[in-house]
């Protein structure tokens, strides 16, 4: 019996790589198109990342060609008045004759202690291995709320921002780029000014099911400082999102949310992460679904 | 607070082991909802008080300790046996008050620390239940379900302290049972009040109506020799108003392996117990966030404004300063 050695290595992705990337992603998860893996990467490509932290990824390479690939975006975030890096850990897909190596991907994505990580977008099948990886969970579902049924807010301003709107009042700088940021992405980027002054942001994101291919009526909140603003702005938000001909907000839970009227699952929507810090509810910024889609 | 009459402290405990016939045969079962032991005129009672407990539900269960009140009044003394789960018993007076809500297998006494506490099962920590009253949280903790912890149930109060002792004694595993109350200091004090739920030492007046009662600092339990130094804890406090005493009593004990279950009360709009976590200690403060349904790290007590809703209900917050800890409290969810 013979064994031939198969020499790969586990690099870091360069911009170079990403056109055998979007080959590899496409091969590897079916539903999938390379145009939007693509377009996913080039926003990758594009996005500010802190220093000292890859762009895209980490790839394994066999005979200098991708057999593996697990994606990542890190974020340095305003976290509690203090700042924090995040890192999404995105797609990650290995050719089966080189599954074995797969464990080299995680272990150069996570090597960073002072990073949150999260995942999102965990495949069910895939959670005992993400615990096994020192993941938590810190969502279990999702809230699918009828906003417009609030009696909060209704009153409310709701002003939408768009990619070259100018400052508003009562945002940080960091918020208004963001919102600024995710409004070019194609997210809906909303502030709401409660008559008693006070002004919260959101961005919401159209919401889809099996590989984005089903559009529900429907939009997820992929940022807001807290639920608790969410709850105290339904009704403005609602009244916007009918206009938009999507009645439907979708939020990260735990569990049925007191002051709005929805339904609870824990069908979908889980998400986990290992680090220092625990995430928020509903701060899906700068992640996969929004640079890649739902 | 009373100043202590004395620096002796002598610790009371009762011998753990089954006692059968300590458990009264009116029982309601929580699971089933099942009723054994029972005439029919204390069955339709006890379908009424859960009935009553249900609908006061809706205004925070005000009026509803009112009328057990009365009702018992009118009422022979007797118990009643709670099985609380399989591995769980809880005796206390028949149309109580205040553990009468038990009788609504729908009521879930303070959801926030039952979530916690099941997250823990799979680690071996001393449960410290400081203000025990009857022994719930002790008997919860030290049952199956919850991992059969060693508890030790500390009670002030003669009459809650016996209620303790006979919980402890119907339990398989049982729990130890302290009769002390909690200070920042070893001593005696006068216990006064009027409701089991709500006796306190935190008054000036030595000539009101009450008992003589030893006090023990959360540090005392080291030189006891209760628990060890390095041992892995969680320390309920419910202490009615002394919990910020208790708190300075346990300089050693809160720089250990543990995390402290403080009640911060909702008729406290200062939220003065959270602000002294904060601003006095180097515990992070930890509390359960009804919107979240996850337990969220506070920086400020701004939340609590919003969290603590109904004024004549009691509220927890987790503090430690243990990475281990801080990493279970962030995980624990429904």
């Amino acid at each position: 019996m013979s064994f031939t050695a198969r020499h790969v290595e586990c690099l870091e992705i360069v911009s170079g790589d990403i056109d055998a990337i979007a080959d590899l992603l496409a091969r590897g998860f079916t539903g999938r198109s390379r145009d939007y893996w693509m377009q996913g990467l080039i926003r990758q490509g594009e996005r500010e990342v802190p220093a000292g932290y890859p762009r895209y990824g980490y790839v394994l390479k066999h005979d200098g060609k991708p057999v593996g690939v697990l994606l990542v975006l890190f974020t340095a975030t305003d976290f509690r008045d203090k700042m924090t890096v995040r890192c999404n850990v995105a797609s990650w897909y290995v050719d089966p004759p080189f599954r074995g190596h797969a464990p080299r991907l995680a272990r150069s994505a996570l090597r960073f202690e002072d990073v949150t990580y999260i995942n999102v977008t965990p495949a069910v099948s895939t959670w005992p291995l993400v615990e096994k990886l020192g993941f938590s969970a810190y969502c279990n579902g999702l809230f699918f709320a009828l906003p417009a049924l609030s009696r909060t807010a209704r009153a409310a301003e709701v002003t939408a921002v768009a990619a070259d709107s100018a400052p508003i009042e009562g945002l940080s700088e960091g918020e208004f780029k963001l919102l600024k940021h995710h409004a070019s992405y194609g997210c809906l980027s909303l502030v709401v000014q409660l008559p008693d002054g006070e002004v919260s942001p959101f961005i919401l994101t159209p919401y889809r099911v099996r590989h984005g291919t089903i559009a529900l009526p429907a939009m997820q909140m992929i940022f807001c400082r807290r639920i608790d603003d969410v709850v105290r702005c339904a009704g403005g938000i609602g009244k916007t999102l009918l206009r938009y001909a999507k009645p439907i907000l979708v939020l990260d839970a735990n569990g049925p949310i007191q002051g709005l009227v929805g339904y609870y699952t824990k069908a979908r929507g889980r998400k986990y992460f290992r680090g220092p810090e625990l995430p928020p509810l509903a701060d899906l910024a700068e992640t996969e679904l929004v640079l890649y889609g739902i | 607070m009373s100043p202590p009459e004395s620096r002796g402290y002598v610790p009371l405990s009762l011998p753990l082991g089954k006692a059968a016939d300590q458990i009264a045969p009116l029982q309601f079962d929580r699971q089933s909802g099942t009723i054994t032991g029972a005439s029919t005129a204390q069955i339709i009672l006890i379908r009424l008080l859960a009935a009553g407990v249900r609908l006061s539900a809706h205004w925070s269960y005000r009026g509803f300790g009112t009328v057990c009140t009365l009702l018992r009044r009118m009422l022979p003394p007797q118990q009643i046996t709670v099985r609380l789960n399989a591995d769980a018993l809880l005796c206390f007076p028949f149309a109580d008050g205040y553990w009468s809500a038990l009788l609504d297998p729908e009521f879930v006494y303070e959801a926030d620390i039952e979530i916690f506490l099941r997250g823990c099962a799979d680690i071996n920590y001393t449960f410290l239940d400081c203000g025990a009253n009857c022994g719930y949280w002790s008997v919860l903790v030290s049952s199956d379900p919850f991992g059969a912890k060693r508890a030790i149930a500390f009670e002030p109060s003669s009459q809650s302290f016996y209620l303790l002792s006979q919980n402890a004694s119907i339990n398989r595993t049982g729990f130890q049972c302290q009769k002390s109350a909690l200070g920042s200091m070893a001593g005696v004090a006068r216990l006064t009040g009027s409701k089991h739920e709500s006796l306190t030492i935190a008054g000036d007046d030595a000539s009101a109506p009450g008992e003589s009662v030893p006090v023990m600092a959360l540090d005392g339990m080291i030189e006891e020799g209760l628990v060890t130094p390095d041992e892995r804890c969680v320390i309920k406090l419910d202490v009615e108003g002394l919990e910020i005493d208790a708190l300075e009593g346990g300089p050693r004990m809160l720089n250990g392996d543990c995390v402290v279950i403080c009640e911060d009360h909702g008729s406290d709009r200062q939220h003065t117990v959270s602000r002294h976590i904060l601003t006095r200690t180097v515990m992070k403060l930890f509390c359960f966030d009804p919107l979240t349904q996850r337990y969220e790290q506070l920086t400020d007590v701004s939340a609590l404004d919003r969290i603590k809703r109904f004024r004549n209900r009691g509220y927890n917050v987790l503090a430690t300063s243990s990475a281990f800890w801080e990493q279970r409290i962030r995980a624990a969810m429904p």
